[in-house]
């Protein structure tokens, strides 16, 4: 089903966004692939056969995701599935978190999310598509030291339900993806100390997108699907 | 085929401050809806929207928002009949659909039986009055048979040409048609009947309103 679809997915240089763009590119999916470094993402598929487009993009300048959906519309005319992966944490206490902490946060977590959709999804009305948004536990429970995150993904999970309903009339499906701890990059550096062997590891990720990207995945569409791994 | 989209009335029933076309359902503006299922009917060509140019800015900020492409601004009359006129001058293929923005509820399978009447001069779906209906003032005269009346709904297919020189014969006769049907018969053309869709609802005052917010919430324009 995934064989030739257009696929952009944010957040792609590392992390879980890698591993669902490579996941994905081995499947024959037409795979653009958007991050602020790209040379992380070069790395990681010079060894890869498949169609794919790296694009330098910053999720916190609406101009550039307006140019992601631009260039992608104009090389490939279409985009069948959107991943909104890209996310930031800075985890403060309530005293310690800055309003620049607090503000970057929403922009790239929640705000990014919201100008990518709509972007997206004004070419994605006409022929239908998927769209799967990368959520958090941080979401669904309080986690002290957390909050600005918390919130952001709280926003997203509430954000992706209205889309599923709202979009629903396009025929475009939207999935929420909440993961546990997932190790990455990321987790590496905010749990020093955790053995990353211990916890979920991004390909379980991948699988559950590969899941969502089939039609067996519809009967948990605009429902929050929460990914934990118990070692 | 063009299709010219009637989108420039002011909603004298409706009792709002903006016109009807762009009270939200659902946080969409009501002309958006039928739009939406237009251009994605590929052998819907152009579509003449005819706006009242008071609220261009309106109608302009509705197609960017929702990434409407096939529409061309059309300056709406005094009446609709004027505004089908003025629209009409400009379409260019030999077949014009016409719809108007206050039914929304319309989809792309149901536009596509429209193809299968490529020979008429005028199709127009109806569905039956489920009401009794009669004519007369002060007394009734006479007894109008229910099963005989058909309520008339849009979008309706049009040969362009013989629609444009009717248009042209009525103005001539000062003719007056609540709509193009009606103007076609009067000079003598068949108009030829097609089943319509009963939630092709007409939103016209208040109450209809409420009711298609109800409906809205399900409606899927696939």
């Amino acid at each position: 089903m995934i064989k030739d679809k257009v696929v952009i997915v944010t957040g792609a240089s590392k992390g879980i966004g890698i591993e669902i763009s490579v996941s994905l590119i081995k499947q024959g999916a037409v795979v653009v692939l958007a991050a602020r470094d790209t040379t992380a993402i070069k790395n990681n598929i010079s060894d890869l056969s498949g169609e794919f487009l790296v694009h330098k993009t910053d999720i916190e300048d609406y101009n550039s995701i307006k140019h992601l959906v631009d260039t992608v519309i104009e090389k490939y005319g279409r985009i069948d599935v959107l991943i909104n992966n890209a996310g930031f944490v800075e985890p403060k206490s309530l005293f310690e978190t800055t309003l620049e902490n607090w503000n970057k946060t929403l922009a790239v977590n929640l705000t990014g999310v919201f100008l990518t959709t709509k972007e997206v999804s004004r070419y994605m009305k006409k022929t239908g598509g998927r769209i799967i948004n990368i959520a958090s536990t941080a979401g669904l429970s309080a986690r002290p030291g957390w909050s600005a995150y918390a919130a952001s993904k709280a926003g997203l999970i509430n954000f992706s339900e209205t889309m599923a309903e709202e979009l629903r009339e396009y025929n475009i499906k939207v999935f929420i993806i909440a993961p546990g701890r997932t190790a990455t990059d990321l987790r590496r550096r905010l749990a020093p100390n955790e053995d990353p062997k211990t916890i979920m590891q991004p390909t379980k990720i991948a699988n559950i997108v590969n899941f969502m990207l089939s039609e067996d995945s519809d009967v948990i569409e605009g429902q929050i699907v929460q990914v934990r791994e118990r070692k | 085929m063009d299709c010219i989209y009637l989108a420039a009335g002011i909603g004298k029933r409706f009792n709002q401050e903006i016109p009807k076309q762009f009270y939200k359902l659902n946080g969409k503006p009501i002309l958006i809806y039928a739009l939406e299922v237009l251009e994605k009917v590929e052998w819907i060509e152009k579509i003449y929207v005819t706006h009242n140019s008071d609220y261009r800015k309106l109608y302009e900020q509705a197609f960017e928002d929702y990434n409407i492409s096939k529409v061309i601004l059309t300056e709406g009359g005094d009446t609709r009949q004027e505004s089908v006129y003025k629209a009409l001058k400009k379409v260019a293929t030999s077949k014009v659909l016409i719809h108007e923005a206050a039914r929304p509820f319309i989809f792309s399978n149901f536009l596509n039986i429209f193809t299968n009447f490529d020979n008429e001069v005028a199709v127009v779906p109806t569905i039956p009055i489920p009401f009794t209906v009669s004519q007369g003032n002060e007394y009734m005269p006479g007894i109008l048979d229910r099963n005989s009346l058909h309520n008339i709904q849009l979008p309706q297919m049009f040969d362009a040409k013989i629609l444009l020189e009717s248009h042209e014969k009525a103005i001539e006769e000062k003719f007056d048609a609540t709509e193009d049907s009606l103007l076609l018969f009067k000079y003598g053309y068949k108009v030829k009947f097609i089943e319509g869709i009963e939630n092709n609802l007409k939103i016209t005052t208040p109450l209809d309103l409420l009711i298609a917010e109800q409906f809205s919430g399900g409606f899927s324009n696939d």
